[in-house]
């Protein structure tokens, strides 16, 4: 093969490999990402077939919902006979029960590492992946060890191969000469890669599918390694750290070929490749993707069902008492719902929670800041936090500084070779007092910063300086934000502004509770930015020429939104004189009621009976908490249309909303805006969570109490293993059933079609989501009816219900 | 305290019993039979009897105050059978046991939520709890070896408690061959010194051994030796560490449990005999020798581990290494002090393993750099060394008053001059530096303290430190110089360049000098661990 041919070859497999995050900012993205151009049930095929992995559910689970009505018999039909021409449907079923029990093909692409597994005493692939793992864990630690690290450079096969040289483990694990085997590659990754290609004996129509395998079996690693990759091509340069990581791969792969000759594993690889060349087209697999179709399709007919079966109102033509703009998290749905029912002259709207302003934020005596925007974008406005004044910001500074060296030297000494000896002697008492306090919740392993920023700008202690950014660039971003989210006339007094962040405790997936769109962090410093640059003078005045008037006695406020109790706190030391106190008494009492029948809404997922507010509070300091609320559990579709469409709807804060009004939008960029970006990101989440249940072990972080966390990366799930990510088995089971449900995200868009299709024949990217099954597309007619749906050959069919 | 006016023989029954009720109920919370899936129940009362433990732990321990220690003899024969020890040391276990207890039981009960195996996990944990009270308080060899046994059974159940994770499975077989292994030496031990003394009482045995109503033949050095062999067994000395590695297989809480209260069963179970240590030499060498190199691989091991519940293995493996040093060179109060520190610090550290990257956000990822500045470094030592000297001169009776004492100073003081250079020679301003000059202190001040409480409460009941015959001294001498070469090349951190040397040290370091890969292999090749059919990933 040519070199040219080779290396794009490569980069195609690296960019099959979905992105993850490190956990202190924990970012939902599609797993399947790289498969976006490939229609699902091949998707799974090739997913299945290269790594083992699962994107249907077990027969059971369908058998199960079969039986629960869940899945519509008359769809079954329909797409049985479609998939499988003459079967009928009790023949399927049948064959479904027949099968229930049987695993999905093991066949799968044969890496020398499983031919040799095969024949060896030893769990030689355990091994590998371990030892991988846990190279990789040092390598990227950016807290924990503090021994010096002594590379040649920072590529890293060359600092692998670096290590590898010398390390022992392979051969006392049987590998005879490894060492040795591995000196003889060359020292480039590139010739490295090219050298091993060489001498393997790989198929050349198979070569893709092997790398991709070889990648999939660290997949955590992996996709950590392309997470990293996506966030510098996204600021600076372009990296090929995963294409390294590639090379380590198959630099196993190489020495272990060499070293365990006399297993004549060279015939044997050469077997299974005949094997694999004559697999059949796995039934099991095919079974699965049927059922979940129609799984699927079910949930969409009733989720239309229930929305047209609430007339829509008409929208209100009265300038409402107060504007509340969410998040377009589906836990919003559940509070805005009830918000509107204690008091329906609350008008609330539906954002992407980082309110447009993509923000980087820097916290006091902080070189790097925080980029609190969807990963999508790159964070373009810097802000500070700055102290009431000078003299206080630099009290604050220090502080920090003090505190944080403070800390760092302490653990040197802590976890220092002998000098722990000293430490625990003297120091270990008082831990006892701690224990105790920490077991009744009087006090928190580590300093929730989230909460505290939440008193501390409340109080007014601290404030957010924006005066980095300038005007003009402010003015394009606030009316950017204010277009989008179709608040550009009918202001009401009072707008807050609410962003969204949880509470939890002693929980290394804090942050997946997190804003997603603000990268995985608190809403709070973007909905106080936001709130700042629109109630200055100058920008409403300058907003003016863009047919824009915000009247005078209009405030915008800055509150959060604590998902895990329900709360909201308004951030009162930003409100100024003049503002009208009764009014503003008077939302302050609608809130507090929508928190209580949120909270009561929630209580029964919770499995709490009494006491709900208080037992609610406890789950947010309970150090032993490993179910502190159900974050996006559950979001299985998004709407994107005016409020009043779903305003009646019960949706159980299954449902994503998207406040959109198509008149106001004659050129449609708003609504291209919110396909590309908005429904980009709900599907990201949505396959995320979908993921963590079709594979809980690959794509799902496995079981919370066996969590082991790595120094500022991720965590394993016990003593060693592949980085684990994507979301724990609590998050999204409560133990007895799924609080989560396998269900692709169902996209209802209110608007003409001629639109929308001319936005997706824009960006194939996204069209190829809907096309390939990752998404499915409604359109809703003026009458509220769901008339349309997208359809495989890329325009809308009327859609008929049966 | 009614019972204070009673007769001191029913008083010492009645306390006996009472200490009994809260072990009895646990172990026997094992044995109820599989109700219903609900475990609230099971819950509630394990809570409520963890509860009482404390209760009866603070009770006896004014009835100590009061008393001085002494035996509860119930159903013996021979001194054999159902007897209870009261001192200073079983009763300090037996609360601190039943702290721990409390915390990790209620701990669990959240964590655990949605388990189909939650009862059976309490069940299992309460036996496990209830076998560290009975082994502590043990009057007799013979329930002190049931105990000891019976612990480890618990262990195993809770290892496995998740039976489909093969990792688990192994670690439970690699624990399950130590531990028998452990018992046996532990049985032989015990037989001989039945033999020697003709009686199971341990009350009897001390007695005996102060009055020198013995004879002292090599038989009871052997006895010793095995017992010491038996504690390094059950406090993870090198080789036979590996398997606690694999534990983290099981919740969480489980881990709390097994390195705040079952690890220190062999420097528990050394200062418990620590009147017939003094009476023998070979059992104290054995332990000398393999803690002391215990102590500085665990640390040093610890400090190459990037995920924190198998760096916080390695830092148990560490400390009861230290722990068992000190017992073996005789300074009893020191061991116990450090590993009951130790119980609590580690508890604390597994429960709240989850906030580490909570911790980490709140600190930012730089890391901490030191300085290099020579004459930064010179202050440091400058200064801990005339701390050294001061106090040295003016608590005389503290450092002085024996050569353990020296040593176990001298490694104190190691350790905090790593505090003061890490704090001085660096980019801290004076304010941290300030702070945490003020922390040494502390830790020094908590050390004195500390260590002469102890010394105190164990003054009746434990033989007076006594001098060391030539070897023990070198072997000390040795590994204390050991310490303060691995200190001394930390102070000169900054200019040791990463040469090969280093660079080998930190892959083998890495990698637990490839103990654990070696003993997998050994018992891969001798049956014991079956590959389960290839399942690949």
């Amino acid at each position: 093969m040519e070199n040219q041919q080779l290396f794009t070859l490569i980069q195609s497999v690296c960019q099959k490999i979905a992105p993850a995050w490190p956990l202190r900012n924990t970012i939902a993205v599609n797993p399947f990402l790289g498969f976006s151009n490939t229609r699902f049930e091949i998707a799974s095929a090739l997913l299945h077939e290269n790594g083992q992995m699962q994107t249907t559910m077990p027969l059971t689970f369908y058998l199960e919902q079969c039986k629960e009505g869940n899945i519509d018999s008359s769809l079954l039909q329909k797409e049985v006979q479609l998939m499988l021409g003459g079967l009928s449907i009790q023949d399927f079923l049948e064959n479904a029960t027949k099968y229930q029990f049987e695993m999905a093909s093991e066949l799968k692409i044969p890496l020398v590492i499983n031919v040799i597994n095969d024949c060896s005493k030893l769990n030689l692939l355990e091994f590998l992946v371990d030892s991988v793992s846990q190279w990789t864990a040092l390598f990227y630690d950016e807290t924990r060890v503090f021994w010096r690290k002594v590379y040649p450079n920072k590529n890293l096969f060359d600092c692998w191969k670096f290590d590898a040289e010398i390390d022992l483990s392979p051969e006392f694990m049987g590998a005879h000469n490894f060492r040795q085997i591995l000196k003889s590659l060359p020292n480039h990754e590139d010739d490295a890669i090219e050298k091993i290609l060489q001498e393997l004996p790989i198929p050349p129509e198979f070569l893709e599918s092997y790398l991709h395998g070889l990648l999939l079996r660290v997949v955590g690693w992996s996709s950590f390694i392309s997470g990293i990759d996506w966030d510098m091509n996204l600021y600076s340069e372009k990296t090929t750290n995963l294409k390294s990581f590639l090379a380590i791969q198959l630099a196993w792969e190489y020495c272990f070929f060499h070293s365990f000759k006399d297993l004549k594993i060279e015939n044997k690889w050469k077997a299974s490749w005949g094997q694999f060349k004559n697999r059949k087209e796995d039934t099991v697999l095919l079974y699965r993707t049927i059922f979940q179709n129609v799984y699927d399709k079910t949930a969409q007919y009733r989720l239309i069902e229930k929305i047209e079966k609430s007339s829509s109102n008409a929208p209100k033509k009265t300038i409402p008492l107060a504007q509340v703009v969410f998040c377009i998290d589906v836990r919003s749905e559940i509070y805005r719902r009830n918000l509107e029912k204690v008091n329906n002259e609350i008008e609330t709207i539906g954002f992407a929670g980082f309110f447009g302003f993509p923000i980087r934020f820097f916290k006091p005596a902080q070189n790097e800041g925080q980029n609190l925007c969807p990963a999508l974008l790159p964070s373009s406005l810097v802000v500070r936090e700055e102290g009431k004044n000078q003299q206080s910001s630099l009290q604050a500074k220090n502080k920090t500084i003090v505190r944080n060296q403070f800390f760092k030297s302490w653990k040197r000494f802590k976890s220092g070779v002998v000098s722990a000896f000293s430490f625990v002697s003297p120091m270990g008492i008082y831990f006892l007092p701690k224990l105790v306090f920490n077991s009744y919740g009087w006090t928190r392993p580590a300093i929730s910063q989230k909460s505290k920023d939440v008193v501390e700008y409340k109080k007014g202690t601290k404030h957010i300086d924006i005066s980095s950014i300038d005007l003009d660039t402010q003015v394009a971003t606030a009316l950017g934000a204010l277009k989008t989210m179709g608040l550009i006339s009918n202001f009401a007094q009072v707008v807050l502004i609410s962003g969204h962040q949880a509470t939890t405790t002693n929980n290394p997936h804090d942050s997946g509770l997190d804003c997603g769109a603000c990268g995985g962090h608190s809403g709070l410093i973007n909905a106080i930015t936001a709130t700042k640059i629109l109630n200055q003078i100058e920008i409403r005045e300058r907003l003016t020429a863009f047919q824009i008037f915000i009247p005078k006695e209009t405030i915008f406020l800055a509150c959060i939104h604590n998902t895990t109790t329900d709360k909201i706190d308004v951030m009162e030391s930003m409100i100024p004189e003049r503002v009208d106190r009764e009014r503003l008494q008077l939302i302050y009492t609608s809130l507090e009621q929508a928190t209580a029948l949120s909270q009561m809404e929630r209580a029964s997922r919770l499995g709490i009976t009494q006491n709900i507010a208080k037992s609610i509070q406890y789950r947010t300091i309970d150090w032993s908490q490993v179910r502190p609320e159900w974050g996006l559990s559950g979001c299985s579709s998004f709407i994107i249309a005016p409020r009043h469409r779903s305003e009646n709807v019960d949706l159980q804060g299954h449902t994503f909303l998207h406040s959109y009004d198509w008149k106001k939008d004659p050129d449609f960029t708003i609504l291209e805006t919110i396909i590309t970006a908005p429904m980009l990101v709900t599907s990201w989440i949505n396959l995320f969570y979908y993921g963590s249940i079709t594979d809980p072990e690959k794509l799902g972080a496995g079981n919370k109490t066996l969590h082991n966390v790595l120094g500022g990366v991720g965590v394993f799930e016990g003593a060693a293993g592949d980085l684990k990510i994507g979301l724990p088995m609590q998050s999204v089971h409560n133990g007895k059933n799924l609080e989560h449900l396998p269900r692709r995200l169902t996209v209802i868009i209110d608007a003409p079609i001629y639109a929308i299709e001319t936005i997706l024949n824009n960006h194939p990217n996204v069209r190829d989501l809907i096309t390939n099954s990752w998404i499915s597309l409604y359109a809703m007619n003026e009458d509220g009816k769901i008339h349309k749906r997208y359809s495989e050959n890329k325009k809308f069919v009327d859609f008929k219900k049966k | 305290m009614v019972c204070l006016f009673l007769h001191p023989s029913k008083i010492k029954t009645m306390e006996g019993l009472i200490l009994l009720l809260p072990i009895v109920i646990f172990i026997g919370l094992r044995f109820l039979p599989k109700g219903s899936n609900d475990s609230s129940k099971i819950v509630k009362l394990s809570k409520l009897v963890s509860y009482l433990s404390i209760l009866v732990s603070i009770l006896s321990a004014l009835l100590l105050y009061k008393m001085t220690a002494f035996s509860v003899e119930m159903a013996t024969f021979k001194g054999l059978g159902f007897s209870l020890r009261l001192d200073f040391l079983s009763i300090l276990m037996f609360t601190m046991v039943s702290i721990i207890g409390l915390i990790v039981l209620r701990f669990s009960d959240h964590y655990l939520d949605g388990d189909v195996n939650k009862a059976g996990f309490f069940k299992k944990i309460s036996f496990t709890l209830g076998s560290v009270l009975l082994m502590v308080v043990s009057g007799n060899l013979l329930s002190l070896w049931l105990s000891w046994v019976f612990t480890s059974v618990g262990l195993n159940e809770l290892i496995i408690f998740y039976k489909n994770r093969e990792k688990a499975i192994i670690a439970a077989k690699k624990k399950f061959v130590i531990a028998r292994v452990g018992d046996f030496f532990l049985a032989l031990s015990f037989g001989l010194i039945y033999a020697t003394f003709g009686t199971g009482s341990l009350q009897d045995i001390f007695d005996k051994v102060s009055n020198q109503e013995f004879v002292k033949t090599p038989i009871l050095e052997l006895a010793l030796l095995f017992l010491a062999i038996s504690a390094a067994l059950k406090s993870v000395q090198i080789p036979f560490h590996s398997w606690l590695l694999n534990v983290m297989e099981t919740p969480t809480p489980v881990s709390a449990l097994l390195h705040a209260g079952l690890l220190n069963a062999g420097p528990f179970l050394v200062i418990r005999f620590a009147h017939l240590f003094n009476e023998v030499t070979f059992g104290n060498y054995f332990l000398v020798a393999i803690a002391g190199l215990t102590a500085i691989y665990g640390s040093l091991v610890h400090s190459s581990q990037p995920a924190v519940k198998v760096a916080l293995a390695y830092s148990s493996i560490g400390h009861m290494g230290f722990s068992l040093f000190l017992a073996g060179m005789g300074a009893y109060h020191a061991a116990l002090l450090h590993f009951v520190s130790h119980s609590f610090y580690k508890a604390y550290a597994f429960l709240t393993t989850g906030s580490e990257i909570e911790k980490q956000t709140n600190l930012g990822t730089s890391y901490f750099q030191r300085e290099g500045n020579i004459y930064r470094i010179i202050i440091s030592v400058v200064l801990i060394a005339g701390l050294y000297t001061v106090l040295n001169y003016s608590l005389k009776d503290f450092f002085n008053e024996n050569f353990q004492m020296k040593a176990i100073s001298i490694v104190i003081f190691l350790g905090i001059s790593n505090l003061m250079i890490n704090s001085i020679d660096s980019r801290n301003t004076k304010t941290t530096i300030f702070l945490l000059l003020i922390m040494a202190f502390m830790v020094l001040v908590s050390f004195i303290v500390f260590e002469s409480i102890l010394h105190f409460g164990l003054r009746n009941q434990i033989p007076l430190l006594n001098e060391l015959d030539t070897l023990l001294k070198g072997m000390v001498i040795f590994y204390v110089g050991l310490y303060a070469l691995v200190i001394f090349l930390q102070w000169l951190s900054p200019y040791i360049k990463g040469g090969k040397a280093y660079h080998f040290l930190f892959v083998y370091a890495r990698n637990g000098f490839y103990f654990n890969i070696f003993l997998t292999r050994l018992l891969q090749n001798i049956i014991l661990l079956k590959r389960p059919k290839t399942k690949n990933i």
